[in-house]
């Protein structure tokens, strides 16, 4: 089934749009969320959450690209699973102050969601200025979690290239970011 | 601003950036490098030909292989190369010394961008492993710098002087160089 057509059947609330969803990208997001997890178990309770949410998400969104917003719905689930993972392995004093973090005010949320915002915005147009390839090795590796041996292959490139783009282009975004105070 | 600032704002890259970086996979993946003849012998034979090239240069400026110090000292000078100096062949892919009395440098390197006033190469030097060339389009002497394209796989032959390539970072090159796609 097309991607437009899936679409057309969460706009309908017709379940079948789950299913035809997990059909067609089930393996892509069990990949994204393995890729950040390493955990098959942790990875395929991500990619359910993944349908939730994206149930929940259409309408009034509609994605531009399918696979792409499936892949950043999976990579935000992975990250945060991957924090709760981390914190439940923390020392309780680490908890406590996880627990009076609660007591910071709202706006400091807002201030955070802000500064967060400005943050997606300054990489996208940085992504920009960058060669198609140095671009793609960057979200291959960064969003994606891919190894360096696993873009060197899907890109024709060797490894040590692969290492070098990524070093020059971490430089570069570390550059940027500093020039805007961020 | 944390780590985990950056892994999140990652996650706002742009949709069709994502998509992009999947079809360029395919890209690569379907790109016909070198029809016909596989780069390794494709780039040895280039290398071959810019070897007869610079002595061929050598020879116009009075240079001639073999020929005793005393007569042709003054001659190497004005052609750029220094008497009896051997320049190491460093070809990355053989580390090997070419055959002959007389040795250039070459490299292979592959185009990362082509302004129309400037190419970036990714050099691969072997030993100082990949480094980033500026070479100002003036300075490429032996073919028109407009038909070098993001990707193109190319020997970068040094006329004159070899970079030092120990230094760390960009390189802009300030003397001419032969390349050959």
């Amino acid at each position: 089934m097309q991607d437009n057509e899936i679409i057309e059947l969460y706009f309908a609330r017709d379940e079948r749009a789950i299913g035809e969803t997990q059909t067609k990208y089930g393996d892509y997001c069990f990949t994204v969320a393995n890729n950040i997890l390493s955990d098959r178990l942790d990875s395929e309770e991500c990619v359910n959450d993944t349908w939730l949410k994206t149930w929940n998400s259409i309408p009034p969104v509609r994605p531009k690209i399918f696979s792409a917003f499936l892949a950043k719905i999976t990579r935000n689930s992975a990250i945060n699973r991957l924090n709760y993972r981390m914190a439940k392995k923390r020392a309780k004093s680490c908890v406590a102050f996880d627990e009076i973090g609660e007591c910071v005010p709202s706006g400091a949320n807002t201030e955070e969601s802000v500064i967060l915002r400005e943050l997606e915005e300054r990489i996208n147009s940085f992504l920009r200025t960058l060669s198609k390839r140095d671009r793609s090795v960057f979200i291959r590796r960064y969003f994606f979690s891919e190894s360096t041996g696993t873009i060197a292959d899907k890109y024709n490139l060797k490894e040590d290239n692969v290492l070098t783009i990524l070093s020059r282009t971490r430089k570069k975004l570390k550059k940027v970011l500093e020039e805007g105070n961020l | 601003m944390t780590n985990m600032d950056i892994v999140k704002a990652i996650g706002g890259i742009d949709e069709e950036l994502i998509a992009e970086s999947e079809d360029f996979a395919n890209e690569r993946k379907n790109r016909n490098k070198t029809p016909g003849f596989p780069a390794k012998i494709i780039l040895p034979l280039a290398a071959c030909l810019a070897v007869a090239l610079i002595a061929g240069i050598g020879i116009g400026s009075g240079f001639k292989m073999g020929r005793s110090k005393e007569t042709s000292a003054d001659k190497n000078y004005e052609a750029g190369f220094e008497d009896n100096q051997k320049y190491a062949y460093s070809d990355s892919s053989s580390g090997q010394e070419a055959a002959g009395a007389f040795t250039v440098p070459v490299y292979r390197g592959e185009v990362t961008e082509n302004s129309g006033e400037e190419i970036k190469v990714l050099l691969f030097t072997g030993q100082y492993g990949n480094i980033t060339l500026n070479i100002p389009s003036r300075f490429i002497t032996n073919i028109d710098a407009s038909v070098l394209d993001s990707d193109d796989v190319i020997t970068v032959v040094f006329g004159e002087t070899v970079p030092d390539f120990s230094s760390d970072g960009e390189i802009t090159v300030s003397s001419p160089v032969f390349i050959y796609k």
